[in-house]
Formats: C-alpha cells, sequence, structure tokens
C-alpha cells in the first residue's frame, strides 16, 4: 500500500483531532475533580461552621442569662433597700 | 529500467515565500542563504524540501533547485513543494512531511543560518540518546539573533509561554551551565526542530487549528504525551533571523486553543527554574 502525501495529511488530520479531543478530555477532567475536591471542601467547611455556630448559639443564651442577672441586683439586695427604705420612714425626724 | 533514489536519513523541511531581507548591510533571499548553509554542512544524506507560498518569486526557486543539485550533487535532493492555501504553518509544514522521504525531520524556518557546522550531528546524537529512560521526540537548538544573543534555548511553559533565556548573551550559561548543556526542556521552537518521522507520524503532525502562534508548543506537549521528551542541543548553534521586537499578533482564539488542549502542562515547568 503506497503512502501518498494525501493519504498522509488525511490521516495526520484524523490523528491530531483524536489526540485534541484526548487533550481537551484529560483537562476538562482535571477541571472537573478540581470543582468536585472544591464542593467537597466547601460542604466540609460548612459543616463545621454549622456546628460552630450551634456552639456559639448555645454559649450566647448562657451568657445572655449572665447578662440579664448583672443587670439587677440581687434579691437579698433589693430586700435591704426596700426595708431601709420603710424604717427610714417610720422613724420620728 | 528503475531508477534508485538516493537514500536519504534526514528531511529538511523549509516553509517560505522566498522573502528577501538583509543581515550584515548585505541584502540576501532568506530561504537560499538557509538551505546553502544547511547542504554545506549536511553531515548525512538529506533532502530539502521547500515548502513555497503563493508569493515565492520564480527566481528563488530555480536557484534553489541549482543549489540542490550544486550542492547535493544529485538533482532533485532540493524541491520545491507549492503551498497555495491561506497562511497555515502548521499545514506548510505537514505538507512538507507528507512528501519527506527521511527517517528524520528537521523543521527550518527560512531565516535562520547554521553557525556551529557540525550541528545536525550534535542534534541527531541527541535524538539517539534517551534522557531519564524516555525516547527523544524532539531536539531543539541553540539560536541566536544576528547580535549573537539568545533567540532561543528551550521553552518554559509556567504561567506564561515562554523562551528561555531570551535575549541574554548567547554564550551565557545560565544557572549551573543548563544553558550549554544537553538537557529536557518543556517544548523547542519549530524554527529548528528535529523530530522523528514516525513520531510526527503517530501525532498527526502540527495542528492545523493553530495556524500562526503555539502550533509548535502543541505539538511538543502531543509528542510528551506520547512518552517522548524533548530536548535542547545547545552545540546545534544557527543564526535566526527574526527581529527581536516581533509582535506575534496572538490571537485569543489562539490561547484559549492552547489551553482548552493543556493547561495543566502550561502552569508549573519540571524541566527549567523560574530564574535561569
Amino acid at each position: 500500500m503506497s503512502d501518498t502525501p494525501e493519504a498522509r495529511l488525511a490521516r495526520w488530520a484524523e490523528r491530531d483531532a483524536v489526540v485534541g479531543l484526548d487533550a481537551e478530555r484529560e483537562q476538562l477532567a482535571l477541571a472537573l475533580a478540581a470543582r468536585e475536591a472544591e464542593v467537597a471542601d466547601l460542604r466540609a467547611r460548612n459543616e463545621q461552621l454549622a456546628q460552630r455556630a450551634a456552639q456559639l448559639a448555645i454559649d450566647a443564651d448562657a451568657l445572655r442569662h449572665q447578662v440579664a442577672a448583672l443587670q439587677r441586683p440581687p434579691l437579698t439586695r433589693r430586700v435591704y433597700r426596700r426595708l431601709r427604705t420603710l424604717a427610714a420612714r417610720a422613724l420620728p425626724h | 529500467m528503475a531508477t534508485r533514489r538516493k537514500r536519504v536519513d534526514v528531511s529538511v523541511i523549509v516553509p517560505s515565500i522566498g522573502t528577501t531581507g538583509t543581515v550584515g548591510g548585505r541584502e540576501r533571499v532568506f530561504v537560499v542563504e538557509a538551505i546553502r548553509s544547511v547542504v554545506a554542512t549536511g553531515s548525512v544524506p538529506i533532502e530539502v524540501i521547500v515548502v513555497a507560498g503563493p508569493q515565492m518569486p520564480a527566481e528563488v526557486r530555480t536557484a534553489l533547485e541549482a543549489l540542490g543539485a550544486e550542492a547535493l550533487g544529485t538533482a532533485g535532493q532540493v524541491r520545491c513543494v507549492d503551498y497555495d492555501a491561506p497562511f497555515n504553518f502548521s499545514a506548510t509544514v505537514n505538507l512538507g512531511a507528507a512528501h519527506a522521504r527521511g527517517a528524520m525531520l528537521l523543521l527550518l524556518n527560512d531565516d535562520t543560518e547554521v553557525i556551529a557546522p557540525d550541528w545536525l550531528t550534535h542534534m541527531l546524537t541527541a535524538a539517539s540518546a534517551p534522557s531519564d529512560g524516555a525516547p527523544v521526540g524532539a531536539v531543539g537548538a541553540r539560536l541566536l539573533f544576528e547580535d549573537g544573543t539568545l533567540q532561543h534555548a528551550g521553552h518554559t511553559y509556567r504561567t506564561s509561554i515562554d523562551h528561555v533565556a531570551f535575549g541574554r548573551p548567547g554564550d551565557a550559561p545560565g544557572r549551573d551551565g543548563l544553558l550549554l548543556r544537553r538537557r529536557e526542556v518543556a517544548g523547542v521552537t519549530a524554527a529548528c526542530m528535529l523530530t522523528p518521522f514516525d513520531v510526527f507520524d503517530l501525532v498527526g503532525g502540527f495542528t492545523t487549528t493553530l495556524p500562526g502562534n503555539y502550533n509548535d508548543v502543541d505539538y511538543c506537549l502531543k509528542v510528551r504525551a506520547a512518552g517522548r521528551s524533548i530536548v535542547y542541543e545547545p552545540a546545534a548553534v544557527l543564526h535566526h533571523f527574526e527581529s527581536r521586537s516581533r509582535v506575534t499578533g496572538i490571537r485569543p482564539d489562539e490561547i484559549a486553543t492552547i489551553q482548552r488542549r493543556w493547561l495543566s502542562h502550561l502552569v508549573d515547568d519540571p524541566f527549567t527554574p523560574a530564574l535561569v
């Protein structure tokens, strides 16, 4: 079988197309793998953030109670002040 | 009686339109002088195939064919193959290779001139010496501008596609002497590239989807994908009279094509350090 210039050119055009498609397919596979890894990473980070947010909400509740408690004087202090006021009024001037 | 054709080891393929220019203050027809220097230094049986564009003057064609008959002693050892389609460098290379008889193809720009007389021997030796076990798929030369500075010492692909040590002194050793020793590189220019015909055939030659730029980059990456290495041979020294300020005119679709095929190979260069 003679390998004419025309036959060579036709064969090379076909092979280049195949090699080019293989190369593009490899690049797309690499891009896909990179995107999938990024998605997995973001999902893992999202999960971590959700857990952290829940923990922080619990912490925040506790702190909120502490803040509220600090805003009013203790019951004993309030009772003492009230009794002192009443006593002061009852005493003759 | 059938005529036996002369044996050919290397087919030299030179796309040209017969451009004239000035070198050293003297006007020349580039392709004639390029081929004159090649046939004067051919250390093995060669043929020269000039892929002649439609603008090639008839007298240049005549001069080339006469040059072959004189220098190689056999009519037909320098011959022209007509290329009359719109410009596509890859297509001209493929057309020349389609007419080649040699086991090795030597792609050569017409604006070159041999400096080192034993250039072809060195390139053939480099082509036959495996680097790191991988058979060699292409060999590039050390190319100098007219002023003696480096035009080419191999390609490097690291976030951009560049020539290693471009514009440095032609005899600069580079880090650890890497500009002056034979070594594996990411790619080499098609301005002077030796490649086995069977490798060219295997990967489908030059892609015509890249008519002007990056076709040699694509070829080298195809060759590497086929398990062959690319080698720079510093002992093969030629002039390349390309203008240092040449505007390449790289088109967005050429960038898109090379990235679509090879992006992951263009972001890091395992062969050449960042600072040479």
